[in-house]
C-alpha cells in the first residue's frame, strides 16, 4: 500500500514546493529586493560620539538619535529608506534612489545639536556683526558659557510671526519647570540659540518662560521653516561621524546588475550543459533539480525579505556551481557501482548512499566558511556568505533528496535501461574495485 | 571515466608536484619581502582594511589624468591612484577609479566639487565608498579573527572525520594552509588588494578543498580495507584515479561559473572572482596532486588496524 502511495505523494509534494515558491517570487521585480548597490543609493554608517555631558552611549541616546535621523530621512521623500541600529553606538542608514546624494550627507551632517546658552551681550553683539566669530566653536560658543538648555529638551516648534509681522520661531519645551528657573534666574539677559556650535540668534529674555516660548531674530520666513524643522525634528544628543558610506548611482547600479544577470545566466546554462555532457540522463535530471534549487532559494530571498546585493549575486552563481556537486560525486558512485555489475536499480541505491559522506563532507565545509563570513564578515561579504551558506543548505536537499527522487522515479519505471544513458556505456582498462555492500 | 583508463603514477609525480607548489609559494613570499622593503607592508591591503576612499567617477566627457591629479592635489589629495576604466560602447577616459587613503566620509562633497571642476560628473554613473579608521580597524580585526575561527572548526572536522588519525589531518591541515600561502603569494606576485572579498575567497576556497581532500582520503581508507596486502603506494594510487573524474568534474563545474562571472560580471564582481578562481584551481592541484600522494610519502607501508579506528559515515 505505502510503496504504492510514495511516489505520487512524494510528485504532489514536490509540485506543491515548485508551486509555492514559484507563487512566493512572482512577479519576480517586487518579489526579490535589490541591494542598494545594485538599484543605486546611499548606505552611511554612523558613530554616535561621547560628549561632556553624554560620556556614555546607552540604549536611549541610541534610540533617540535613530527616530531622529528616520524623521529627517522621511523628509526626503523617498521609498522604504532603513535606518538601523548596529552594535551599541552606530546607526546604519540605506536610502535606495536618491536624486541627489549630497542632501542626504547634508541632512544627516545638519543633524545638530542645538544649544540654548546665556551669552555677554557683547559677545552677540559681536557675533551679529562678525560671522566668522558666530561660526567659530572658539568664538562665540566658547565665549558665552555653559549651555543651559539644549535642544532634546523642545518638545516642538513652529514658524509663525511676532507682533510687528516679523517671521519668527515659536517653541513648546519638554522640561518647563528647568525652563522657568532658567529665565527666572537670567532675567533681561541674552538667551541664545547655538546650531551645531554655531551661533544662531540671541533673545533678551523678557519674563519667565515655562513651556511656550519663541525664538526671534532678523530671520526670513525660510530660515524659520527650516530652523522649527531642525527643532520638530530634535536636535541630536550627541554629534555624529560617517565612519563608512558607499554611495552608488542609479546607471551604474543597473549596469552591474545587468552584468551580472548575464553572467549567472552564462554560467548556469554552462553548467546545464556540462552536466548533460557528462552524465547523460542522470544529468539531465540533475539539471531539473537545479531549476527547483534555484527556484528555492529566490523564494528565500523573497520570503525572508533579504536583499539581493552584487556579492549576493556571486555566491548564487558560484553555489550553483557548487550544488551540481553533490549529483557529480553521486553520478560518478553510479557509474563505478555499474561498471562493478550491479543492477540498475542497485547501483542508484548504493550510489546514492556510498556518496552520501562525501556529499556531506562537501557541504558541511563550505557551511562553515559561510556561516563563519556571515557572522564576522562586513556589509558587503555578509551578503555573498548569506547567498552561499542557504545555497549549500538548499543544495544538499536538491541533490539528496530531489534528484533521487527523479532517478528513482526512471529506474523503478524502467523508463531507460540503457547503462550508456547514465554514462557508463563501455568497459574499462583499469579494474575497479568496490567495496560490497557492508 | 577517462581518468580510470591512464597508467598515471601520480604519486610518483609527488616531488615534481611540490616543488611547483613550494616555488609559487616561494616567489609570493620573496613577492611580499620585496613589498615591505618597498612600502612596509607585504600586501596591498584594500579599503575596507587601511580606511580611505574609492571613486568611481563617470565624466560626461573624456578627461585627462592629469587634470584629475591636478584638481585632487587642489583638495590636497596626493596619493590617489587614478586610473581609466573603460567600458565598450563609450567613448575612452570617461570613466576613472580613484582610491585614497583620504577619508572623505564627512566631506564628500567637497570631492564631488574638486571633481566637477575637471568636467561635469554623471553621479548617477559614479560610486564613492568610504571606510573610516577605526571601522577598517574592526574590520581587519573581524576578519583575522573569521579566519581563525573558520580554520579551527575545519580541524576539529577533520579531526573529527579521521578519528584523529594523526597523518590525514596532518595531510588536511598541510593543504589548507598550502591553499591559503598560494593565494595570498599570487595576489602579492599580482599587486591585487587585499580586502574583505578576497578573505570571503579564501574562506570559501579553505572549505571547498578541504572537502576535495576528504573525498579522496576517505577513498584511500576504503581502498586499504579492499586491497589488501597490494603495496601502499598502490592503493593511494589507485584511489587518485578512481576519484579523479569526481574531483574534476565538480571543480570544473565551479571553474564553469567563475569563469562567467570574470568573464561577465563586471569590474565589482571580477576582482572576488579572480581570488576565489585562484583558490579552487590551486586547492584542487594541491588536494589531487599533493595531499594524497603526501599520505604515501609519509607513510610508505600499508596501514592495518589503525586506520580502522577513525569515524565513519555510513558506507563511509
Amino acid at each position: 500500500m505505502w510503496n504504492k502511495l510514495k511516489r505520487p505523494l512524494q510528485a504532489v509534494l514536490l509540485l506543491a514546493l515548485v508551486g509555492l515558491c514559484a507563487w512566493s517570487i512572482t512577479p519576480i521585480q517586487k518579489k526579490i529586493h535589490l541591494g542598494l548597490d545594485l538599484q543605486g543609493g546611499a548606505r552611511v554608517e554612523l558613530q554616535l560620539e561621547t560628549t561632556k555631558d553624554v560620556p556614555q552611549i546607552t540604549a536611549d541616546v541610541q534610540n533617540q538619535v535613530e527616530g531622529v535621523i528616520e524623521r529627517r530621512v522621511n523628509t526626503l521623500g523617498v521609498s522604504e529608506p532603513v535606518i538601523s541600529k548596529v552594535g551599541s553606538n552606530r546607526l546604519l542608514v540605506e536610502v535606495p534612489a536618491l536624486k541627489n546624494a549630497d542632501e542626504l550627507d547634508k541632512l544627516l551632517k545638519e543633524a545638530a545639536v542645538l544649544d540654548f546658552k546665556i551669552c555677554p551681550p557683547q559677545v552677540a553683539q559681536r557675533a551679529d556683526a562678525d560671522k566668522k566669530y558666530a561660526a567659530n566653536i572658539n568664538g562665540a560658543y566658547k565665549d558665552c558659557g555653559p549651555v543651559v538648555y539644549s535642544g532634546a529638551e523642545l518638545k516642538s516648534a513652529s514658524p509663525g510671526f511676532g507682533q510687528g509681522g516679523e517671521p519668527q520661531v515659536n517653541f513648546i519645551t519638554k522640561n518647563p519647570t528647568k525652563f522657568a528657573n532658567l529665565t527666572r534666574d537670567h532675567m533681561n539677559q541674552l538667551l541664545s540659540i547655538f546650531l551645531d556650535r554655531q551661533y544662531v540668534s540671541s533673545a533678551t529674555i523678557q519674563g519667565i518662560i515655562s513651556t511656550d516660548g519663541m525664538i526671534h531674530g532678523s530671520f526670513t520666513e525660510d530660515q524659520v521653516a527650516t530652523l522649527s524643522n531642525e527643532l520638530n525634528a530634535g536636535a541630536l544628543p550627541v554629534p555624529l561621524t560617517f565612519i563608512s558610506k558607499d554611495d552608488v548611482g542609479a546607471t551604474l547600479g543597473k549596469e552591474d546588475l545587468q552584468k551580472s544577470l548575464i553572467a549567472s545566466i552564462v554560467g548556469l546554462g554552462l553548467v546545464l550543459v556540462f552536466m548533460i555532457v557528462m552524465y547523460r540522463l542522470p544529468g539531465l535530471l540533475a539539471d531539473v533539480a537545479l531549476f527547483v534549487y534555484v527556484l528555492m532559494l529566490l523564494a528565500l530571498l523573497s520570503v525572508a525579505h533579504a536583499v539581493l546585493t552584487l556579492p549576493g549575486i556571486a555566491g548564487f552563481v558560484l553555489s550553483i556551481g557548487m550544488a551540481v556537486d553533490a549529483n557529480v560525486l553521486i553520478f560518478e558512485r553510479v557509474k563505478e557501482e555499474l561498471w562493478a555489475g550491479k543492477s540498475l536499480r542497485a547501483a542508484v541505491r548504493i550510489g546514492f548512499q556510498r556518496a552520501f559522506s562525501s556529499v556531506f563532507d562537501s557541504h558541511f565545509t563550505t557551511i562553515v566558511g559561510a556561516g563563519v563570513l556571515y557572522l564576522l564578515g562586513t556589509g558587503t561579504v555578509k551578503g555573498f556568505a548569506y547567498t552561499l551558506f542557504w545555497g549549500t543548505v538548499f543544495s544538499l536537499l536538491t541533490a539528496v533528496v530531489i534528484t533521487r527522487f527523479f532517478m528513482d522515479l526512471v529506474v523503478d519505471n524502467n523508463l531507460v535501461t540503457s547503462k550508456a544513458a547514465y554514462g557508463a556505456g563501455g568497459t574499462l582498462a583499469v579494474p575497479v574495485v568496490t567495496a560490497e555492500a557492508r | 571515466m577517462f581518468f580510470r583508463r591512464l597508467n598515471w603514477n601520480v604519486v610518483g609525480w609527488f616531488r615534481i608536484v611540490s616543488t611547483i607548489s613550494y616555488v609559487v609559494i616561494g616567489l609570493g613570499i620573496a613577492m611580499m619581502i620585496y613589498n615591505v622593503v618597498k612600502t612596509g607592508e607585504p600586501l596591498r591591503l584594500g579599503l575596507s582594511f587601511t580606511g580611505g576612499t574609492d571613486v568611481t567617477v563617470k565624466f560626461t566627457k573624456p578627461v585627462t589624468q592629469d587634470a584629475l591629479a591636478a584638481a585632487l592635489n587642489g583638495i590636497k589629495v596626493t596619493d590617489g591612484q587614478i586610473n581609466t576604466l573603460s567600458k565598450p560602447g563609450e567613448p575612452a577616459n570617461e570613466r576613472w577609479t580613484i582610491e585614497t587613503q583620504t577619508d572623505f566620509g564627512n566631506s564628500s562633497a567637497q570631492l564631488w566639487t574638486a571633481l566637477n571642476t575637471v568636467a561635469p560628473v554623471d553621479r548617477t554613473g559614479s560610486q564613492i565608498s568610504t571606510v573610516g579608521p577605526s571601522l577598517s580597524h574592526e574590520y581587519l580585526l573581524n576578519a583575522i579573527k573569521a579566519l581563525v575561527i573558520a580554520i579551527s572548526i575545519q580541524f576539529l572536522y577533520i579531526a573529527f572525520r579521521f578519528g584523529w588519525n594523526l597523518i590525514f589531518g596532518w595531510v588536511c591541515v598541510v593543504a589548507l594552509v598550502r591553499d591559503s600561502l598560494t593565494m595570498i603569494g599570487i595576489y602579492a606576485i599580482a599587486g591585487k588588494r587585499v580586502d574583505d572579498a578576497f578573505l570571503a575567497a579564501v574562506l570559501t576556497v579553505i572549505g571547498y578543498s578541504v572537502m576535495d581532500t576528504i573525498v579522496i582520503l576517505d577513498r584511500i581508507r576504503e581502498n586499504v580495507k579492499l586491497m589488501d596486502g597490494q603495496p601502499f603506494d598502490t592503493i593511494v594510487n589507485t584511489s587518485i584515479l578512481q576519484t579523479m573524474t569526481r574531483s574534476v568534474n565538480t571543480l570544473a563545474t565551479v571553474i564553469i561559473t567563475l569563469v562567467a562571472l570574470l568573464a561577465f560580471g563586471g569590474a565589482s564582481l571580477q576582482n572576488f572572482a579572480f581570488a576565489l578562481l585562484v583558490g579552487i584551481c590551486s586547492g584542487g592541484y594541491h588536494s589531487i596532486f599533493f595531499s594524497a600522494p603526501l599520505v604515501a610519502v609519509l607513510d610508505s607501508t600499508p596501514p592495518t588496524a589503525p586506520w580502522d579506528t577513525g569515524g565513519s559515515w555510513p558506507g563511509g
